[in-house]
This record gives structure tokens, sequence and C-alpha cells, in this order.
């Protein structure tokens, strides 16, 4: 038996490659809208895991994962944007245990906050974040 | 869901693959595409469910792109055209029904908040104004 094979599955069955070697260990506070208060776990499902299929290949890989938002005032505008996503904003303090994370903002410059998360498997996510922030039912 | 009682037109006019992504998050979520004859849309997607997305298309044009991108048109209005359809792709992302529908008759949640820009950080930038007399842009807001 070598060390690696004692050590537990993190990733199973992810694309070669996947998380990208440049991801870093998890860490700090990050934000998410969720539908849920206390947050359930398809409040943190990905494409992959909703059944999305996701044709471009540079893209397969960003599907494992989660998109997270580093600063609450994008959390906020998302809500303002997409009503359906949920009303809720959690927190997560999130570790080294839970996985590996990348800033992944779009190249025009928008969001630069925006990260994504490769959570490891095995690793429960609701118990990760807690909701701060309730936008009610008050669009226009 | 938005729910449509009416037989679905043909999707096929409609190339629905990003040209410009504008907003991805988990996916995405607004974005320009083209017709068959190369003209754009924007699409913007206003809800889901477990193995079906909706989204919201009207005819979009570069200029406008422009305005939406620098924050001088917000997302609710730049949906304010007509024709306005209602897409629903399935979980590969093929268009599957379509309807024509009124900006009027969609639930609040089906649209963004009156007002909201594109990005967050594009309300910072529509506090810049510039002053005529000088060309130099000059921070309103506070900072």
């Amino acid at each position: 038996m070598t060390p690696s094979d004692s050590l537990p599955a993190r990733f199973v069955g992810y694309p070669e490659g996947c998380p990208p070697a440049i991801a870093e260990p998890a860490a700090g506070s990050v934000f998410r809208v969720t539908k849920h208060d206390p947050p359930h776990e398809a409040d943190f499902a990905s494409l992959f895991e909703m059944g999305r299929i996701v044709k471009a290949p540079l893209k397969a890989c960003q599907s494992r994962g989660l998109s997270l938002y580093r600063k609450i005032e994008d959390a906020r505008h998302h809500i303002e944007l997409f009503a359906f996503h949920g009303t809720f904003i959690a927190v997560g303090i999130l570790n080294a245990e839970t996985g590996l994370m990348l800033a992944t903002p779009p190249k025009d410059g928008s969001r630069p906050s925006h990260l994504t998360w490769w959570c490891f498997d095995g690793v429960e996510r609701k118990s990760q974040f807690q909701v701060i922030e309730e936008h009610g039912d008050d669009r226009d | 869901m938005i729910e449509i009682d009416r037989q679905s037109l043909s999707t096929e006019w409609l190339r629905f693959v990003p040209v410009r992504m504008l907003y991805e998050f988990d996916g995405p979520r607004i974005f320009t595409c083209q017709n068959v004859n190369g003209q754009i849309f924007l699409a913007y997607q206003c809800d889901e469910a477990a193995d079906v997305q909706q989204f919201l298309v009207v005819p979009f044009t570069e200029e406008l792109v422009g305005r939406l991108v620098k924050g001088h048109l917000s997302v609710r209005d730049a949906l304010l055209r007509s024709p306005l359809w209602l897409f629903e792709v399935n979980n590969e992302f093929t268009p599957i029904r379509c309807w024509t529908v009124e900006f009027g008759d969609l639930p609040k949640d089906a649209l963004p908040r009156a007002g909201t820009l594109l990005w967050a950080n594009l309300n910072d930038v529509s506090k810049v104004q510039i002053d005529p007399s000088s060309q130099v842009p000059t921070l309103t807001g506070t900072v």
C-alpha cells in the first residue's frame, strides 16, 4: 500500500487536470445566494450535479465547481438580477478541509470577486454556510 | 417556472449559442446570440427547474450592448423590447420550446429589479460624470 492509496478520494470522476493545478486550498469568507434558510444541499449543487451538459471542454472543469463571490456586494447585486436564484445571502467560512478554490473573474474585468470552489467529495456544503441576509419579495 | 398554455413556436431561427457572454455564474445567465441571419439578440435567464432553463430573448444591437456594459442601460430596460420571446432549453442547452410573451404579463420574479445594471461595479462607474468644460471624469459619489 503506497501513501497515496491511504489518502481519501477527493475528486472522484473529475476530468484529468481538474481542479487545475493552480487552484489553492479553500480559505476565507465567501458568499452565495440561496433559496433556503438554513441552506439546503441543493443550494450548492454544481452544474454537473444538476445534469447540465457543458459542451465547451474548458468549462467542463468549472462545471464541477461552484460559483461564489468574495464580496457580499456582488451577491446582493446577483439577487437584484436573478430573483429565481433565491432571496438569501449565505456566508461560508471555508478552509483547506473543504476543497480547492480559484479566482475566476470574467476576462472583461467585470465581477472581479467571482471564484470557483471545488468541494472535496464527502464534504457537506450546507454546513459550511450560514444565511446572514434576507432580501424579501419587494420587487417592483 | 413561467407556464404558457399555448402551442410553442419553432426555435430553429435562433442559434442559442453565446456570442458575447455578459454574465456567467454557474453557467451562462446573460449573453448575446444571433439568429440564422446574424442579427443580434439578448438572452436573459429568468427561471430554471430540474431539467429546463427559461430565457427571455429580445432583438438587440451592438449599440445597446455597449450601453449595457457601460452602465447606461439597465438589464430590465434592455428587455423592454418587442417582440419578446420565452425560450426553454434542456440540459444540453438546446432550445426545445419558445413563445412570444408580453413584458407586462411576466411575473415580477422573472425580471431583474428596475434600475439594476449588468454588473455591480457599474454602479460606481455610473456615478462618474463628465464635466463638459474640462472633459475630465469627476466622481460625484462618496469615495
